[in-house]
């Protein structure tokens, strides 16, 4: 199914989709974010310079800055955003985007956790099915392919707008993501002909603001990071190329990518400074979590942008949520202040998150679920936070996976994930893995097939404070082509005939092949340990196959018949299809 | 109108899966549950002087006495109440339900000192409760309630949830000879031409002490039940052969190799000289009895397998044997005998017994701790119920899969 990305800018709504489901965005379009009144009344989605009392120049500041309606307009903040979706979507259906009404949303470096709820609920009230939220930074990475599996890098994501520049420096360790530092500056106050120097020297600042990694990679975002000039003057300050592909788009085709992702974790590791208003401490996402509908007051966990200078994009002081224990759950059905709830869409913030309990390992392709742990503890509700596990290790054990790994005395559950296979066609899924059932099933196996696997695993352990550590990942490279043969005797004792066949898993070439007859009891290891009796001219062999190839097997006694490959350029793995039907009698 | 028991279990005679001892049918006894009969009697209970004697047991129980064991309910003389406690008319123990009326397999376990026999058996029984009972669609159950809270309290609790590897286990000598086998009722259904039938096993697990192989004296000691058993699973450690003992992954544990350790060859040649005195086997002849030659720890040299062998491989699925894996796994045995230098373990097999096969093994997937407990990273048997299934299907407890074989 068609999922929309949509990034709602400060003057500009964008959506992206794909033509084909699952596959990369490729068609986009953006309309103002603006709200427009024509001399009746009537609401149009406009250009910010409507010089109507009542105009909206951009609808995101309105929840950006607390989701007070603009005075004077008949619309709430909640419905002006809605409108632009609305305007936003219905084009991009007459564009051919199909009857789509699943979306996934980027949050701006500025939404904090009432904001994410509102734009949500606005793109909800325009018949929309948010299938999830990310933060802009991490679409732009999305975007780029700045994660996957084995990318162990420090990025910088420098997202230029016309009015303003939002620079976040990721620290990006396989599918965990931690938000390292934000900023907004503003930079419009700045000539054009000084902006690059201005952007580069922010982006510096900003790079060396996280003084415990360098930054590796610079993503550029925004319509205004299309300039060269901005993209060298970064190269001149900090040394690192800065990539730009498609910046206007990137959050927009970022969040389409997201839909498809899978698992990424996020975690907020900026510091807790004193001007943070809503301090989230990590954040679990799951794109696969999004079908049923949230609640109305079912805002989005995410880490409010603090270090913002700009003034317009502030808005009052709330109070920070208590740091004691959660209430009981009837104290917070109706708590003081609305509480933001963590939304079905998303896996909830850990610390409140409790262990699936499961008879048995699943391998079904679904998110993490949300149960209640029946046994975990008799006195209440227990807290569970995920963790690396010490000594991953996996072996291949023909076409399965097997892991291992040490369990921590606490840990009643784990989470594996899994990439079986590379590029587009590589599958991807999760399981949860009770300890009983690793007990008792001996590790964790899955069916892989004859494909290179990448795994993680976090165990969930009693506890509310996340881990500063990605989960534990192993690689698991592709076998060695391989070809099985297989013999088989025919004829009587007068005469017989030896006919090997030989099955390639791939396309590859054949080496020359040396049959080897060894006497005795024992199957022989090497070819020493016989005498050459035939050999088998090399070729190109086509997957699954067979060529055969057959001799005069004539006055040999009891003993077995084995091929060695002679050495070639490219080798193979040669193995029987069965042992001791290499025996002969 | 007590049922009889099916006729054509008369003549053939049993074996206690207690004390392995042989008896005719009809010689099975019975004990008084100690219940006040419908006449109002009662007999009184105490200690059985039998049972004492053979098992150390000194629980109060009621009188046992002699009737048609062909039966499966009997009149108690003393009390006339009717009493269903069928009982071996030598060790006195409670016999299985059933008992008589079903397969009854006796298999014995011996090996080498150290070679991981408790350990071996508990992770077996573990899989064939959680794991092979689902691929097989059968179930396991102790067959008593000793033998339920045995296995659960002194080898299942202690190894999979204390993490404890156990202690050695008495041997012969020490326990006075008096030696506890586990018994399980293995139930599966079995196809038959129209439609499929339940079918019940007695499976009897004797778990010798290494010591009592270590001269042909103890191992006399254990001859009743190894010449009584209708399969032997034979652990070798190779890690007490030279030739592999060297090429053990670093930091494995290595068996003791001194005074009270003898070697596999040793060991193997007086379980064979033990069976060979037995009435039962021919002087002129194999032994009849299939004999599973296990290999246990074989994680600890699977860098020395080459990435094709079957060792290397995925256990085989499906609910009957495999025997072209497991004549695949026999070969690469073999191989790795001679590897070992051990050719001589083969040679003594091969001309002695008429039924065997090489197996490997890796009970626990792992190294113990050196403070002797499970493996930090859990148990991960690899193949522990190859052996088994194998002494199932040829003593025709299950069926064979012989699709991978040659013909």
């Amino acid at each position: 199914m068609t999922v929309y990305g949509i990034d709602l800018g400060l003057t500009s709504g964008r959506i992206a989709w794909s033509a084909v489901p699952g596959a990369p965005a490729d068609r986009a379009l953006v309309v103002p974010a603006g709200l427009a009144f024509a001399p009746d009344g009537a609401v149009r989605v406009g250009a910010a310079d409507d010089q109507h009392p009542r105009a909206v120049p951009g609808v995101r500041a309105l929840l950006a800055q607390g989701g007070a309606p603009r005075p004077g307009s008949p619309l709430s903040a909640e419905a002006s955003v809605g409108t632009v979706l609305a305007e936003l979507t219905e084009r991009a259906r007459a564009e051919g985007g199909g009857t789509a009404v699943e979306a996934v949303l980027a949050v701006p470096g500025d939404f904090d956790v009432a904001a994410t709820a509102a734009l949500r609920r606005a793109a909800e009230s325009v018949g929309l099915t948010v299938r999830g939220t990310v933060p802009a930074a991490l679409a732009v990475c999305l975007h780029y392919g700045a994660v996957d599996w084995g990318v162990d890098r420090n990025i910088l994501v420098c997202d230029l707008g016309a009015t303003r520049l939002e620079l976040t420096v990721l620290a990006v360790r396989s599918l965990s993501v931690e938000i390292l530092h934000s900023a907004i500056s503003r930079i419009d106050d700045v000539e054009a002909a000084d902006r690059a120097a201005r952007v580069a020297g922010l982006v510096a600042e900003a790079a060396r603001s996280v003084a415990t990694v360098d930054v590796e990679d610079v993503l550029l975002a925004g319509a205004a990071a299309a300039d060269a000039a901005v993209s060298r003057a970064i190269v001149e300050a900090i040394g690192v190329a800065a990539r730009c592909t498609e910046p206007d788009f990137a959050v927009a085709k970022g969040c389409v990518r997201f839909a498809d992702f899978g698992y990424v974790r996020v975690k907020d590791g900026r510091g807790e400074g004193p001007e943070r208003r809503t301090p989230r401490s990590t954040v679990a996402r799951h794109a696969f979590q999004a079908a049923s509908t949230p609640p109305d007051d079912d805002p989005e966990p995410r880490a409010r942008v603090v270090d913002d200078p700009d003034p317009r994009v502030r808005r009052p002081e709330r109070p920070a949520p208590a740091p004691t224990p959660p209430a009981p759950a009837e104290e917070r059905q109706v708590p003081p202040v609305r509480e933001p709830r963590p939304s079905p869409s998303v896996v909830p913030p850990i610390p409140a998150m409790r262990p699936p309990m499961r008879s048995a390992v699943d391998a079904k392709v679904q998110p993490p679920p949300i149960v209640e742990g029946p046994d975990i503890a008799a006195d209440g509700p227990t807290a569970y936070a995920p963790r690396p596990v010490v000594g991953l290790a996996v072996i291949r054990r023909t076409g399965s996976a097997v892991l291992s790994w040490q369990w921590p005395p606490d840990g009643p559950e784990a989470r594996v994930h899994w990439r079986i296979g590379t590029g587009s066609n590589a599958e991807t899924g999760t399981a949860s893995v009770s300890r009983h059932a690793y007990d008792n099933q001996g590790g964790f196996s899955l069916e892989i097939g004859p494909r290179p696997a990448e795994f993680t695993v976090e165990v969930l352990v009693p506890g509310s404070a996340p881990s500063a550590q990605p989960p534990s990942s192993a690689v698991l490279p592709a076998p060695p082509t391989a070809v099985r043969y297989d013999l088989t005797l025919v004829g009587g004792r007068r005469k017989r005939m030896a006919r090997f066949s030989f099955t390639g898993d791939v396309d590859c070439i054949l080496p020359d092949i040396v049959v080897v007859y060894a006497s005795g009891r024992y199957l022989p290891s090497a070819r020493h340990e016989g005498r050459e009796i035939h050999r088998v001219p090399g070729g190109p062999l086509q997957r699954n196959q067979p060529f055969e190839t057959e001799f005069s097997f004539v006055g040999f006694g009891p003993g077995w018949l084995v091929c060695f490959p002679e050495e070639s350029a490219v080798p193979i793995a040669l193995h029987p299809v069965s042992l001791h039907r290499l025996r002969v009698v | 109108m007590p049922k009889a028991l099916n006729p054509r279990f008369g003549s053939r005679p049993l074996t206690c899966p207690y004390c392995y001892e042989r008896f005719p049918v009809r010689a099975i006894s019975f004990r008084c549950n100690g219940r006040m009969s419908r006449t109002g009697n009662q007999c009184a209970l105490r200690v059985d002087p039998v049972r004492e004697a053979r098992m150390d047991d000194r629980r109060q129980l009621g009188p046992v006495f002699a009737a048609d064991g062909r039966k499966k309910t009997a009149q108690c003389p003393g009390c006339a109440g009717e009493t269903r406690y069928r009982v071996c008319p030598v060790c006195h123990s409670k016999l299985p339900t059933d008992f008589g009326l079903v397969n009854d397999l006796l298999i014995a376990m011996v090996g080498s000192k150290e070679s991981g026999k408790t350990v071996y058996m508990t992770v077996l029984v573990h899989e064939i409760m959680h794991r092979m009972g689902a691929q097989l669609d059968a179930a396991i159950m102790a067959a008593d309630d000793d033998t339920s809270s045995r296995y659960s309290s002194a080898y299942e609790k202690l190894l999979y949830t204390d993490r404890q590897m156990p202690a050695s286990t008495d041997s012969a000598e020490v326990s006075g000879n008096r030696v506890a086998p586990l018994v399980f009722r293995f139930s599966m259904n079995r196809p038959r031409l129209l439609g499929s039938a339940p079918m019940h096993t007695v499976l009897s697990f004797f778990d010798a002490a290494g010591e009592d192989l270590n001269s042909q004296d103890s191992v006399d000691l254990n001859g009743r039940y190894l010449g009584n058993a209708d399969g032997i699973i034979v652990l070798l450690d190779p890690l007490q052969l030279s030739g592999a003992r060297r090429d053990a992954t670093p930091g494995s544990p290595l068996p003791g190799s001194g005074p009270g350790h003898d070697t596999p060859e040793n060991v193997l040649v007086r379980i064979t000289d033990l069976l060979r005195a037995s009435p039962r086997v021919s002087s002129r002849r194999s032994i009849d009895t299939p004999l599973a030659v296990v290999f246990p720890k074989i994680d600890t040299l699977a860098h020395t397998i080459g990435a094709g062998s079957p060792l290397m491989a995925a256990q085989p699925g499906g609910s009957r044997f495999d025997v072209g894996d497991s004549l695949d796994v026999h070969v690469e045995m073999m191989r790795l005998l001679k590897q070992w230098s051990a050719e001589q373990i083969d040679q003594i097999v091969a001309k002695n017994y008429s039924r065997h096969r090489f197996f490997g093994v890796s009970a626990l997937g792992g190294n113990p701790t050196s403070d002797m407990r499970a493996p930090v990273d859990g148990i991960r048997p690899y193949r522990v119920t190859d052996p088994f299934l194998w002494l199932l299907s040829e003593l025709g407890a299950i069926g064979k899969d012989s699709s991978g074989q040659r013909s």
